[in-house]
């Protein structure tokens, strides 16, 4: 079994309006964890209170087996964070950011950098303030993918940016992933690129992890039931992980799919998306 | 640390601009203005423009990924420390420059002696760092638009003891003080060096308190 990146356990975080539950999530190395949910749900500040930017209530945290209060500096060398945002001032230009991280990192490859900077077309010279959305995340990427990290946490990284971006940002991804130690923890509204590279999906809602699979486990066992409302009701509690009843038409989630063509050949089974199970978890209703 | 201290330096020399007017209105201003004016405008000018840096690192919420990279909490507030007396000794140097510029173009208050210039550079460093060690742990915990409220408050509470202390019993006050002060010179000068590294380093010690306490 790969050891593990990342790994939190028991996480939560409590504010006035919003906590976080119990999170138990662990990125094995060699492989991508994609996190979703809806806007508010907790993927930030799952991330956040994993990186301690925010702290911790209760839980535990271990980079690479050691946790960041063990080794905070050799650990956050080997991390690196990718936000939504570039977190530099608009005025400075991609050379002075470089120098900035040298600086800061004592792993800073310039030749890693330099690289990324040809490979992605950015310019040295030119003030980030008149960079596009998509050359300041690849930018981001570039600073992420220079200090030799094992680890990328990302937040939203492909969001706001057009398909062709998107798609040579996980080009990059999948680059780094050719290192079987490498690993990475995305966080993305953007479903369809999670199908397209994440090993596991982790859904939270509403603070709590509703569940971590393979994402072959998702797309491949599950499946949803399309039936009407008087078929809904011949359906096996077991069979139903989640439901939506609408006016024409219920939707039911299913953990084994090829199971419920079995037990239910007159229904319509189809494979779902990853989209589709978040629906259902979010709008329908549970067991 | 060297990379935050660059950092800042970096983002300084984006206004460069704004700088260098602010400059040249110093020296259209204080031309003739009693010699030292111009350091110890120069001097805390530029110590408390920690707080541009500070804004600028606030609008682009450099802190939060600043803390995914291998620096510390106390590393971020050490570097505005840091850097503010990098830019007070800054500050003197070239209000020095300039009023000797100024001196040999016939401008300057009349040939103040070596001595009384570099007492004054003292004053101008002491209000610094007394500027310093108020700004930065208020716009740490407040941020830059709350802290300005919070600033006009301590100077108004400043006011007020300034008036307090305008009555009698303050006048032999600060006459009891500046007697103590022309009798033991350089001892006056130590107990206030002193009192004004305490004052930084409690400073610190507040504004380490305050960035461990912050979530981001």
């Amino acid at each position: 079994m790969a050891a593990e990146a990342l790994k939190i356990s028991g996480l939560c975080k409590n504010f006035d309006d919003f906590c976080l539950k119990d999170i138990e999530l662990a990125v094995p190395e060699g492989a991508v964890v994609g996190l979703i949910g809806e806007n508010g749900a907790g993927k930030t500040t799952t991330i956040k209170a994993a990186v301690d930017l925010l702290h911790r209530d209760k839980g535990e945290v271990e980079f690479f087996g050691k946790r960041m209060e063990e080794d905070p500096s050799g650990i956050r060398k080997e991390v690196g964070v990718v936000f939504d945002s570039l977190h530099f001032s608009q005025g400075l230009d991609a050379d002075k950011i470089e120098k900035i991280c040298e600086a800061i990192y004592e792993n800073w490859d310039k030749k890693t950098f330099e690289e990324c900077m040809e490979k992605f077309s950015l310019p040295h010279k030119k003030a980030i303030k008149d960079f596009s959305t998509g050359m300041k995340m690849k930018l981001n990427l570039a600073i992420g993918l220079s200090h030799n990290a094992r680890l990328l946490i990302m937040d939203e990284p492909t969001s706001g940016l057009d398909p062709v971006v998107r798609d040579d940002i996980l080009d990059i991804f999948m680059d780094f992933m050719q290192e079987e130690n490498h690993a990475i923890l995305l966080s993305s509204h953007i479903t369809s690129d999670l199908e397209k590279i994440a090993d596991y999906i982790a859904f939270i809602h509403k603070g709590r992890l509703i569940f971590c699979m393979p994402k072959d486990t998702l797309l491949y066992q599950y499946g949803v039931i399309k039936c009407s409302k008087r078929d809904f009701e011949n359906i096996c509690a077991e069979d139903k992980l989640a439901w939506r009843i609408e006016d024409y038409q219920c939707s039911v989630l299913t953990g084994d799919r090829r199971r419920a063509a079995a037990r239910y050949p007159e229904m319509i089974i189809d494979t779902p998306t990853i989209d589709e199970i978040m629906l259902l978890y979010v709008k329908g209703e549970r067991k | 640390m060297k990379g935050l201290i660059l950092k800042d330096l970096y983002n300084a020399m984006t206004q460069g601009k704004v700088l260098l007017f602010m400059v040249v209105i110093f020296g259209v201003c204080f031309a003739n203005a009693a010699e030292g004016t111009l350091i110890i405008m120069c001097t805390i000018y530029a110590a408390v423009l920690v707080i541009n840096n500070m804004a600028l690192d606030e609008m682009c919420a450099w802190e939060t990924f600043a803390l995914t990279m291998p620096v510390t909490r106390r590393q971020l507030a050490l570097s505005k420390y840091v850097i503010s007396v990098i830019y007070a000794f800054g500050g003197t140097l070239l209000g020095a420059i300039m009023t000797v510029v100024l001196r040999a173009a016939g401008f300057g208050g009349g040939g103040a002696p070596l001595g009384s210039i570099l007492v004054i550079t003292g004053v101008g460093m002491a209000i610094s760092a007394l500027f310093i060690a108020v700004l930065i742990p208020v716009n740490f915990k407040f941020g830059i638009q709350k802290g300005r409220f919070v600033l006009l408050s301590i100077a108004a509470l400043i006011g007020g003891g300034g008036v307090l202390l305008s009555g009698s019993r303050g006048t032999r006050i600060m006459a009891a003080i500046g007697t103590f002060g022309e009798i033991n010179g350089m001892l006056a000068a130590l107990i206030a060096a002193a009192a004004v590294a305490v004052i930084l380093v409690v400073s610190f010690g507040i504004s380490v308190k305050i960035m461990e306490k912050k979530e981001f």
